[in-house]
């Protein structure tokens, strides 16, 4: 997103986190150097006239990182690309950076601005994180999970793939009313053991993924007892058993999946209610300053 | 077929349907008819005319299209006695009207199967038996009575309708004996029908053809004798049987189905007419819906509705029900046909001999979006005469002059051959314009996907232009930052090009090519009326055929009528009327195809010319270039086989692949305009074919015998050297060369068909879902993609519309509501989708969804009683591209990730991160 996606993901890592601190360390060099010059204060004075106008121009970007949320709800409007908005909201952001902290002086200030600052740094600090996370995870969900399906679907189809579950085993262990055999491919012992595998082990797998706690979670122990059962079947019913694994692995790879997706998009929980309190308190932190200027 | 009996057999009815019997009433073994029969040709004599007829014909549809099975083979069915009269027929040794005295037909269409229930196309037969001609012991049905060889077939016509040359030969007796067998049961079986079903029409508007009525009078049956006629006391079959709603639909409402251009004060006599035509309509025929009135008393039981609904379209509602005399139609589990499933499609009452389904209310068409107002549903109400659209009986009553290449002018009435119930369903079809002397007309212009075309009445002059091809632009800035409308800017009023032809007014028709492949009209047409333009009158000579002859002493008008869509496919139902029009079609694709190809891109423009003129004129053992078509899966030329011909495509997509070492190799893929063959023929010896050339989708392309291509060859030295050193791509449109595995998936996948392929950067895509929920916010709630689909390298290909070069979701639309239109890619499902689903099936690729309708119905709600949540359950949507501007979903996709591509566009892209190792 920021910098293309010809690059590997490494390289592109590498560059927001550079980026970030370059462009902070940029800024801050451009206002020292404006001090030298004694065009203003070094070190710069939230009150005097660079200062302000420092916070005015780092509150005009947290409106405008914040109309993303607009822009994002009103998707019916011709409002401009999404993707130019995102490509402005992280550039922005970027250069908010070392603009508020040149509005702040380099420090905190009084309780409210600086729980202001500590927000800001916390928001900032959560976006280039999911900006990582944006660079990487997409790429290691397409390497990795080759059956990966619609995230939200995944419960639906874990119960779709537990009834075709049970449909093989039933076909194993009974016979129907219109065959001819007159006995199923597996009964006895065997019958009982795998039904008992259906039921306390597959099912719940398949149902719930690891949320089970079935032994299936563990790819290994799967193998194992996979093994174990196809050795104990007639070679009749293997193919069965394999689409049985196969079904049990799908889930394997779509919990990881989920996990990902976790990732994908859980720093969003901490990006987003920070930006609403931090601009809040931004709000109120101004209209304080201004009131006592 | 006696010899195929089996008096050892014990069969049960259950076993009896693989079974028929035979003309002595012998159950004999039914033979699955073969291929191999298409060659065995059998000859039959019918009252003296001899035919010779193979044993069995390819299938077809409704529109005279051969049908295929799974393999791309034809498939086969028996010849029937019918079938040879009708080759009487065309080879112009009977008139219709012959065939029609001869053998009357009631329940026999020739585009469903046959089922010989009413009976009325009994003949006589003798065959071969041991040797001997036998004549046969009962009457058998012509049009399900399969050909034998040396049948002789008597009709009802008799001695005075034999062969002249065959009379002093002809055993005299017998004929007559056989010929007033015939006569007797047929007029027998016409006057039961014609007491116990003939009524006295609804109104006094004609709205449909009676058929029953029509073969009675010329079997001479007027007036049944007393005995035979229906009781007044019996129960009308109309009263309804518990009449529950028993199907799942939501009731259409019969009235609120008026716009509200026809309810307002403006137009009152339109509301009184409506009002009046229900009264006469409605009451005592509660089995109606809103387009079909149900008249069961009228219902002889000839099967042709049941196998409209099953075979010429596919929703099998329509069965029976109840037995004995109680016996009649049912749509469903006997519902109310308003209350079934039926889409009202009006197939079944297009079918029905004898107005048991009729008519109740007009279409709309959707072509005249200028002026719906002009068109009201009740058919009792006549069109502005201003407005140019034609009635039912206009239409029937239109003539036009047309110069045929092949067989010569004559005077064609196109809308003769349809329906009358059709033509009064889609009054307001057809629009007649009028161009005076020295007047000028833009008919239609390029670009557009139209749904119209026109047909030449036999003057004027009618130009064609062509605009030189644009190469796309780059948006602007602001166009990237804000992503500007990709919708094409309109062109009328602007300078329509250079001139490319000029056609004659008896060419028959101008513009259908739009209509009959659904691809963007290639050409603007003017239609200009000299000042002199000749007035064109209709006359007689002395055979009694119709002729027109131009009068140059007097001027007139240049005659156009523009037809939509759905009239040009009925049209195509008469086999007369479809060879006029393929005739035209063929021509023009002809020369359309030889000369806008790549073919003769190494030849200079003089040159390109003479070689086009060589190539359509010349002919080596009376072969020439021939145009063809190919269906879907049908292999063109097959590896290993001796190349004998060149071919070059016109349309559509064809794949050429070997199949060494064991599994399929896809080569290349070639697309319209390319060329293909020519290797094999150009090399010293005679050459075989190295790879196999399928078609991918319905394919039309030009057959230049060997011969021929070698001539032109030779003649043009430049082109020999042109086509050797072609270097082509891969596929159309594609700079590398794919990899085996890459073509072969983009292949399977169908992306060579997409425009408008929406894909998902999987690299970049974070799932996040704003294209769908854009897309869901856009369109009443209901996303018209999957974030779902098949891979292509590391692109996802969602399920959305992908605005196919072949649209097939198009294909038989019994209402025309799915279509582009304008300039535009997208394709459209309008309001009035009445919900069947054929569009959905249609789709390869799972685009088009049927969802509930979600808005209350506008009409219903303005009426008085009329509840606006009681509308039609489903309707079809599909993506239709946002209206030509940027597509929400890429539009919300924050992440640079959603794509709308063509086929090889991304086939490019994938090729390159293959290259560069992404």
């Amino acid at each position: 997103m920021l910098l293309g996606k010809t690059k590997t993901v490494q390289w592109r890592i590498t560059a927001i986190v550079l980026a970030t601190f370059g462009i902070t360390f940029a800024g801050a060099v451009l206002a020292r150097l404006g001090g030298l010059a004694t065009l203003w204060e070094w070190p710069p004075v939230p009150s005097s006239w660079f200062g302000v106008l420092c916070g005015v121009v780092g509150g005009t970007i947290v409106f405008f990182e914040m109309a993303i949320i607009l822009r994002k709800r009103f998707r019916r409007m011709r409002l401009g690309r999404t993707r130019a908005w995102m490509r402005l909201h992280i550039w922005m952001g970027l250069v908010c950076l070392p603009v508020i902290l040149i509005h702040a002086g380099f420090g905190y200030g009084g309780p409210l601005a600086a729980t202001t600052m500590i927000l800001f740094l916390l928001v900032t600090f959560s976006g280039v994180w999911g900006l990582v996370m944006q660079q990487w995870l997409p790429q290691k969900i397409l390497a990795d999970i080759p059956g990966e399906t619609i995230a939200s679907q995944i419960d639906r189809l874990g119960e779709y793939h537990a009834d075709e579950a049970k449909r093989v085993i039933t076909s194993l262990t009974t016979v129907p009313p219109e065959a001819e055999a007159a006995e199923p491919l597996i009964s006895g012992p065997l019958k009982t053991e795998l039904e008992a595998f259906r039921d306390d082990v597959l099912l719940p797998y398949l149902q719930e993924g690891r949320h089970s706690r079935s032994p299936l979670t563990a790819s290994a122990e799967a193998e194992r007892r996979f093994a174990r059962l196809r050795e104990a079947v007639p070679p009749e019913a293997r193919d069965d058993l394999d689409r049985l694994q196969e079904l049990a692995n799908l889930r394997r790879r779509w919990d990881s999946q989920a996990q990902l997706y976790f990732w994908l998009h859980n720093w969003q929980l901490v990006h987003l209610p920070l930006s609403v309190a931090m601009t809040t308190l931004m709000i109120l932190h101004a209209v304080r300053a201004l009131k006592y200027w | 077929m006696a010899e195929f009996a089996d008096p050892e057999i014990s069969l049960g009815r259950e076993e009896e349907s693989l079974f028929a019997r035979d003309d002595n009433d012998m159950l004999v073994r039914r033979e699955k008819e073969t291929r191999e029969r298409f060659k065995d040709l059998v000859t039959i004599v019918i009252d003296g005319y001899a035919v010779e007829v193979p044993r069995a014909v390819p299938k077809s549809d409704s529109q005279g299209n051969s049908l295929r099975d799974q393999d791309g083979q034809l498939i086969p069915r028996t010849t029937t006695i019918y079938d040879a009269a009708a080759e009487l027929v065309a080879q112009g040794i009977w008139s219709d009207d012959e065939l029609r005295t001869r053998i009357p037909v009631l329940c026999h269409q020739r585009h469903v199967t046959p089922v010989a229930v009413c009976r009325m196309c009994s003949v006589h037969i003798s065959s071969m038996k041991r040797g001997k001609l036998t004549a046969g012991r009962k009457l058998v049905p012509a049009c399900q009575h399969r050909v034998e060889t040396n049948m002789v077939v008597t009709t009802r016509a008799g001695m005075p309708g034999y062969n002249p040359d065959q009379k002093d030969s002809a055993d005299t007796k017998v004929i007559e004996r056989a010929s007033s067998d015939v006569n007797e049961s047929v007029k027998m079986l016409a006057e039961f029908l014609v007491a116990d079903h003939f009524h006295e029409p609804l109104t006094e508007t004609k709205r449909y053809e009676n058929e029953l009525s029509t073969v009675a009078r010329s079997l001479n049956v007027i007036e049944p004798r007393e005995s035979l006629r229906r009781p007044p006391e019996m129960p009308s079959k109309n009263t309804a049987q518990e009449a529950i709603p028993k199907s799942r639909r939501i009731e259409l409402p019969l009235i609120p189905t008026l716009s509200v251009t026809e309810r307002n004060e403006e137009r009152p006599d339109l509301r009184n007419a409506w009002d009046e035509w229900n009264s006469q309509v409605d009451e005592g025929y509660p089995y109606s819906s809103r387009t079909v009135v149900v008249d069961h008393d009228r219902c002889i039981l000839c099967d042709r509705c049941v196998r409209a609904c099953s075979e010429v379209k596919p929703f099998k509602v329509i069965g029976h029900t109840g037995k004995g005399y109680g016996t009649r139609i049912s749509f469903d589990l006997d519902s109310i046909m308003r209350e079934s499933t039926c889409v009202q499609c009006g197939e079944c009452m297009n079918s029905c001999p004898t107005g048991a389904l009729s008519l109740r209310r007009r279409v709309r068409p959707r072509a005249w979006e200028d002026s719906p107002e002009q068109i009201p549903v009740n058919p009792n109400t006549s069109f502005p005469k201003s407005s140019g659209f034609l009635t039912a009986d206009e239409m029937l009553n239109v003539w036009l002059l047309y110069e045929s290449p092949t067989r010569g002018p004559r005077v064609v009435f196109p809308f003769r051959s349809i329906p009358y119930s059709y033509l009064k369903w889609n009054e307001g079809a057809v629009r007649k314009w009028e161009i005076e002397p020295g007047e000028k007309k833009v008919l239609c212009e390029e670009g557009e996907y139209g749904s119209t075309a026109f047909l030449l009445q036999g003057t004027g002059t009618f130009e064609i232009y062509a605009r030189a091809a644009t190469t796309a632009t780059k948006p602007g800035f602001f166009g990237a930052l804000f992503g500007s409308s990709t919708k094409p800017k309109p062109k009328k009023g602007s300078d329509p090009g250079n001139l490319l032809a000029v056609r004659t007014g008896d060419e028959l028709v101008l513009g259908e090519m739009t209509c009959l492949t659904q691809r963007p009209r290639v050409a603007t047409v003017i239609g200009i009326a000299e000042p002199d333009n000749p007035e064109l009158t209709k006359g007689e000579d002395a055979n009694g055929w119709t002729t027109a002859t131009r009068n140059p002493k007097k001027r007139g008008p240049v005659v156009v009528y523009e037809v939509t869509r759905n009239m040009l496919d009925m049209m195509q139902r008469s086999a007369s009327a479809r060879e006029d029009l393929q005739e035209m079609y063929t021509l023009r694709a002809l020369q359309t195809s030889v000369s806008g190809g790549r073919l003769f891109a190494s030849l200079d423009q003089v040159q390109r010319e003479q070689a086009i003129t060589f190539l359509l004129a010349e002919k080596v053992d009376d072969k020439g270039a021939e145009f063809r078509r190919i269906a879907a899966g049908e292999t063109i030329v097959a590896e290993g086989d001796t190349a004998a011909a060149f071919y070059i495509i016109r349309l559509g997509t064809v794949r050429v692949f070997t199949t060494a070492g064991g599994g399929e190799q896809v080569l290349r893929l070639l697309s319209a305009g390319d060329y293909f063959g020519e290797a094999a023929l150009l090399s010293d010896r005679p050459g075989v074919r190295t790879a196999t050339v399928a078609a991918l989708d319905p394919v039309e392309l030009v057959r230049v015998p060997g011969p021929v291509f070698r001539a032109m060859c030779d003649k043009f030295p430049a082109l020999r050297e042109g086509l050797q050193a072609a270097a082509r791509p891969a596929v159309p449109g594609v700079k590398g060369t794919p990899p085996p595995a890459v073509l072969r998936d983009y292949v399977r996948q169908g992306l060579y068909q997409g425009q408008k392929l929406l894909v998902l950067d999987l690299k970049s895509c974070t799932r996040c879902d704003e294209c769908t929920r854009a897309c869901a916010d856009s369109h009443d709630g209901n996303a018209r993609l999957l974030r779902e689909g098949l891979r292509f390298g590391d692109f996802l290909v969602a399920t959305s519309c992908r605005s196919c070069h072949k649209p097939y979701c198009m294909d038989g639309c019994p209402v025309d509501a799915i279509h582009r239109e304008g300039n535009h890619l997208e394709v459209v499902i309008e309001n009035h989708c009445i919900g069947c689903g054929l569009c959905e099936r249609n789709c390869p690729y799972g685009s088009i969804h049927m969802v509930p309708r979600g808005q209350a119905n506008p009409a219903a709600a303005a009426y008085q009683e009329g509840n606006p949540q009681v509308t039609a359950a489903r309707r079809a949507v599909n993506c239709d591209l946002c209206n030509g501007d940027e597509p929400y979903c890429v539009q919300a996709c924050p992440h640079e990730a959603a794509y709308r591509k063509t086929g090889p566009q991304l086939l490019d892209e994938i090729l390159h991160r293959l290259e560069t190792h992404e």
